[in-house]
């Protein structure tokens, strides 16, 4: 029992570790892809009830003003809106994945500081992103800073280098377990571990729940302790 | 470290793994992406919403489609579903919360199944290969996805599992109180179960009274005093367990003490059109035989292929180099087999000695042989539906020969260096396969 009791803990301070790890690289990661996101060109954006006049700005032509990006960026994740006008009020995009633009798929969230930031939750691939303003009457008119966004290959790398830094972690732990009379282990280890980060790598950049992400954390811990007990097992007896 | 120098025991390790990995995909599969697991699910909520069991005929329950339920089968597994459910639902009652609650006793039983299979190992290797056993029965990609979804396939693999596990015990003490005791336990949840994995009840009566023929040292009336009375023992507790179902049955389903006869003629009145049981195309109504319907009609492949895995309603299958990988496991299992038999051919007194685990694994081929009888009988004459899950109550006897035969193979091999860390690879590939199914077939099909 006092064995199993200490592998909880150690499993709980490693999850808890690891995840806090995560959350803390995922948000420096979030804010310099945010920083690198491609600003784009205003006037190659299709309008309707609007049109573009110059220097970011558009005149509202309509009722139902809003334009619609191209996406040539089918893995779109962030998008950011800097909006000059203290005069509009709130922001709504609206993402097509196939269905056209559906109340389901969009987001609508209020300007704060003249800057507004969506987080795409759906992986899906996404024909169309539209935004709309909201609180514009005709003839205004909205002039813009930038509308960034970025590409979720650009994110995937990053994810990829942090399955590689929790799997370096991974690798020191069981490097620290084994002692010396284990070395001849250590090369099947780096490839078995490999296949870990490929493995954690597949579950990352899947938009899956927190808890299934937790669950399968909890997972490659337990398939490294089992790869720490079975090597001690059969370093002590031999199999026949 | 924390772990250093202490003697924590890897069996542990691996029953924890598992219940994680079995968890995991849970609550990773959507409602429904299990076969038929809607029709199941439908028992537990009965139970969870009306506090009592379902009529097989229950229009709630009934399927539009099949004109039957799965109340009309013993339904042991969703009863302790909905009690999960219940005990669940005081702290959250959300479907998501019930779904996985339902499914925990599919999690449960594979877990402890594992556990079995430990101590299976123990007794027929006594040495690091019981881990083998229980990874390669633990970690099949079938045996996951049936460890996660509503089904009744799980609780038939555990009761398979402590039956022989208790055949070996049984064997070896000659058959004291805790192995009677276990092996009527292990009846009883079969019993509950599936009837698929029944011939392991009939192997059971049977090894039960040849081995106490053959093995008792008491001679001639007391030899049939001490198989009375420890039959009766078994009976007896055999009866308690299960005895209410089937009355139950009896009473309810005017003498259909299986439901099946009963499930038939609902069926026949409810069922769409050409599901109906005497409109069905059978191959036996084509007019096919038995060897086309395994060969031509491809009922061998798919029934192998899905034993190994195939998931949600036979959709989704697991990755080419993966079923080649399996294959080659079993290839290699079969030949050790060839090379310990003709070994043990070609040593008759080595084969007296070992007589008592000869009948086990005669009885274990006769209980496998059983149940794919049955999957195969069904698809003839009932509904051709070549799936693994029907062959699943084999997996344990399948493992054990499978593991014999590569520990066979293993002890050719002489450094033994090499030997253990091909040992290691096999064990901590075979898990990393399942984890590859996990993260790159089971979380993308769901979730992108």
């Amino acid at each position: 029992m006092r064995i199993i009791k200490r592998m909880l803990i150690a499993l709980f301070i490693l999850s808890c570790s690891t995840l806090i790890i995560i959350f803390l690289i995922k948000d420096i990661i979030v804010n310099i892809n945010i920083k690198k996101m491609e600003i784009l060109d205003f006037s190659k954006f299709d309008t309707n009830d609007c049109e573009y006049i110059e220097n970011n700005t558009f005149k509202i032509t309509g009722d139902d003003p809003y334009f619609i990006i191209p996406v040539t960026y089918p893995d779109i994740k962030y998008l950011e809106v800097i909006v000059c006008n203290k005069n509009v009020f709130g922001v709504a995009i609206f993402y097509d994945n196939g269905f056209g633009f559906v109340p389901e798929n969009s987001q609508m969230k209020t300007i704060r500081d003249g800057i507004v930031k969506f987080e795409l939750h759906k992986t899906a691939y996404i024909k169309n992103l539209r935004i709309d303003f909201q609180n514009l009457k005709y003839n205004d008119t909205v002039t813009m800073n930038s509308i960034k966004i970025n590409n979720f290959k650009q994110l995937n790398y990053n994810l990829l280098a942090l399955a590689l830094l929790i799997n370096i972690i991974f690798l020191s732990i069981n490097f620290t377990l084994l002692k010396n009379e284990f070395i001849r282990w250590r090369i099947i280890y780096v490839i078995i571990l490999f296949i870990l980060l490929y493995i954690l790598d597949s579950i990352i950049i899947n938009d899956i729940s927190f808890y299934i992400k937790l669950v399968s954390f909890i997972c490659i811990y337990l398939m490294n302790m089992l790869m720490y007990f079975m090597t001690k097992e059969l370093s002590e007896n031999d199999i026949s | 470290m924390i772990f250093h120098n202490n003697k924590f025991k890897l069996d542990y390790v691996i029953i924890l793994f598992a219940f994680v990995l079995y968890f995991s995909w849970s609550i990773t599969l959507p409602y429904d992406s299990g076969p038929d697991e809607y029709m199941r699910y439908q028992i537990p909520q009965f139970i969870y919403e009306f506090g009592k069991l379902p009529h097989g005929d229950d229009p709630i329950i009934r399927n539009e489609i099949w004109g039957i339920s799965y109340g009309f089968t013993p339904i042991l597994s969703y009863m302790v579903s909905a009690l999960f459910m219940k005990v669940t639902s005081v702290f959250n009652q959300s479907d998501f919360a019930l779904l996985t609650a339902a499914r925990f006793v599919s999690v449960i039983c594979s877990t402890i199944t594992i556990y079995m299979c430990i101590k299976i190992g123990e007794l027929i290797f006594n040495d690091k290969f019981k881990y083998l056993l229980a990874i390669i029965v633990g970690f099949l990609p079938q045996f996951i996805f049936i460890s996660a979804y509503v089904n009744n396939d799980s609780i038939a693999i555990l009761s398979v599992s402590i039956i022989i596990y208790n055949w070996l015990l049984g064997l070896k003490s000659k058959w004291d109180a805790k192995s009677c005791i276990g092996l009527s336990i292990g009846i009883s949840l079969c019993a509950l179960s599936y009837y698929n994995a029944y011939g392991y009840i009939l192997c059971s009566i049977i090894l039960f009274i040849v081995s106490i023929l053959v093995f008792d040292k008491d001679k001639g009336i007391l030899k049939y005093r001490t198989l009375f009375k420890k039959g009766l023992m078994i009976t007896a507790i055999i009866l308690v367990l299960i005895g209410w179902w089937f009355i139950r049955s009896y009473i309810i389903y005017d003498g259909d003490i299986l439901g099946i006869k009963t499930s038939n003629i609902y069926s026949e009145m409810y069922a769409r059109e050409d599901l109906k049981p005497s409109n069905r195309l059978t191959p036996e109504i084509q007019g096919a035989s038995i060897s086309y319907m395994l060969i031509n009609m491809g009922w061998i492949k798919s029934s192998w292929y899905s034993f190994i895995g195939v998931f949600d309603y036979m959709s989704l299958p697991i990755f080419n180099w993966m079923y080649t990988l399996f294959n080659l496991l079993t290839l290699t299992g079969i030949y050790g087999i060839i090379l310990k038999f003709s070994e043990v051919l070609s040593r008759k007194g080595h084969l007296i000695e070992k007589t008592e685990m000869l009948l086990i694994y005669i009885h274990m081929i006769i209980a496998s042989f059983i149940t794919i009888f049955l999957s195969i009988y069904y698809s003839y004459t009932s509904s051709y539906q070549p799936q693994g899950r029907y062959c699943m109550p084999i997996i344990i006897p399948f493992m054990i020969f499978i593991s014999i035969g590569i520990k066979k193979i293993m002890q050719k091999i002489n450094s033994e260096s090499l030997r253990n860390i091909l040992y290691f690879c096999l064990c901590i590939s075979y898990i990393l396969v399942s984890l590859i199914v996990y993260s790159n077939i089971i979380i993308p099909t769901y979730y992108t």
